[in-house]
């Protein structure tokens, strides 16, 4: 009885903490943005690579099956067999559309972690809610010459882009976010 | 006005646009021109068409010849046939993607003679045409990493193959990133 009361005790003390525990980590863009004269110039700098748009139509309208993700490299599988990967790059987010499913290295990830910019803003990083909408429904993806976007129908458009730690510079974080 | 009454006093239309809304400027069916008379025409009430500058036409048109002159020597072509006879864009204003297909179809008239590939497609035929020229202000970014660079701004436009364009301006220095295709289009489904 007393072993049981124990552990309800600790679990609940366990839930307090888990709830109350929020990581605020100190991140900025990893590489500044190029920048453009005009809102033409910056989609021709999108359209360069053909061979990355082309790859993109191998997934476009597809339904995601699931996904993996450590914190630096999400994997989509999608109901075709394709797999869309996507991790930090230089100066720009690297993905690419691969037949099998990559191996992804497990790491822990924390649950509450809070985004703080150099302007002194805050933003969860709410990659599990936003990678959970899209499990079941069609999704396409598009992009620029840094970044990648990603939508299901009729849902808002969400960008994946890279912040670096500033307490720890070797490590960057991919978060995704609404646009 | 042919397809709906203008009242030139309060610079309106009374009744909506019969045709359905196609440009950034054209939710506002009771508008015309696109609220610029200056750069916009609309002669019908259908459809506000954009005015441009003359500048060098895109064609080689011969002035035509002196009445007494003798007759032209048509310049070779591939069969034989006579020249394409090009429609006199001299007069004409319009560098949309509907005088786009007047064009076209002046060109595709004109091209019965067997000369029709002439040009390969309509931009080879028209010149370059750039509606980007023309974006519409979507909304504030709502990722703090671009806002953090400044680029608070969200802007689309529709290119000339027709589809819609987005990218993120900042205000201050008047300059875009991450222009790629919106979410808006259709074609991905």
């Amino acid at each position: 009885m007393n072993l049981l009361k124990m552990t309800n005790i600790g679990k609940t003390i366990c839930l307090v903490v888990g709830i109350s525990m929020n990581n605020f980590i100190k991140v900025e863009q990893d590489y500044a943005l190029n920048q453009y004269d005009t809102l033409s110039k910056a989609i021709d700098a999108g359209k360069s690579n053909i061979e990355l748009k082309v790859k993109s139509k191998l997934i476009n309208g597809q339904v995601v099956l699931g996904y993996q993700f450590n914190g630096t490299t999400l994997s989509i599988g999608f109901t075709n067999d394709k797999y869309l990967v996507i991790s930090p790059g230089n100066y720009c987010i690297t993905w690419d559309v691969v037949d099998k499913a990559p191996i992804i290295e497990n790491r822990p990830l924390e649950q509450r972690v809070i985004f703080e910019f150099p302007n002194n803003k805050r933003a969860k990083w709410e990659w599990e809610e936003i990678l959970d909408s899209f499990v079941g429904k069609q999704v396409a993806i598009s992009s620029s010459d840094q970044f990648l976007f990603i939508f299901s129908r009729d849902s808002s458009e969400f960008m994946f882009e890279s912040l670096v730690d500033q307490d720890n510079v070797n490590f960057k974080y991919l978060n995704i976010s609404e646009s | 006005m042919q397809a709906r009454y203008y009242d030139p006093v309060i610079g309106r239309f009374y009744s909506n646009d019969p045709v359905d809304a196609h440009s950034v400027h054209s939710f506002n069916r009771y508008a015309y021109a696109n609220n610029n008379p200056y750069a916009y025409t609309d002669p019908d009430g259908k459809l506000s068409i954009r005015k441009i500058k003359p500048t060098p036409t895109p064609f080689p048109i011969t002035p035509p010849p002196p009445p007494n002159a003798p007759p032209h020597e048509a310049p070779n072509t591939p069969n034989g046939s006579p020249p394409l006879t090009l429609p006199d864009l001299s007069d004409l204003p319009i560098l949309t993607t509907t005088s786009i297909l007047v064009i076209a179809v002046a060109i595709i008239q004109n091209s019965e003679n067997g000369v029709q590939d002439e040009y390969e497609d309509l931009e080879s035929a028209v010149g370059s045409v750039n509606p980007l020229d023309e974006v519409e202000y979507e909304g504030k970014t709502k990722s703090q990493g671009l806002k953090d660079q400044g680029f608070t701004e969200k802007w689309s436009g529709t290119d000339s193959d027709g589809v819609i364009q987005t990218a993120f301006k900042n205000p201050k220095t008047g300059k875009y990133t991450g222009g790629h295709e919106s979410s808006k289009n259709d074609k991905y489904w």
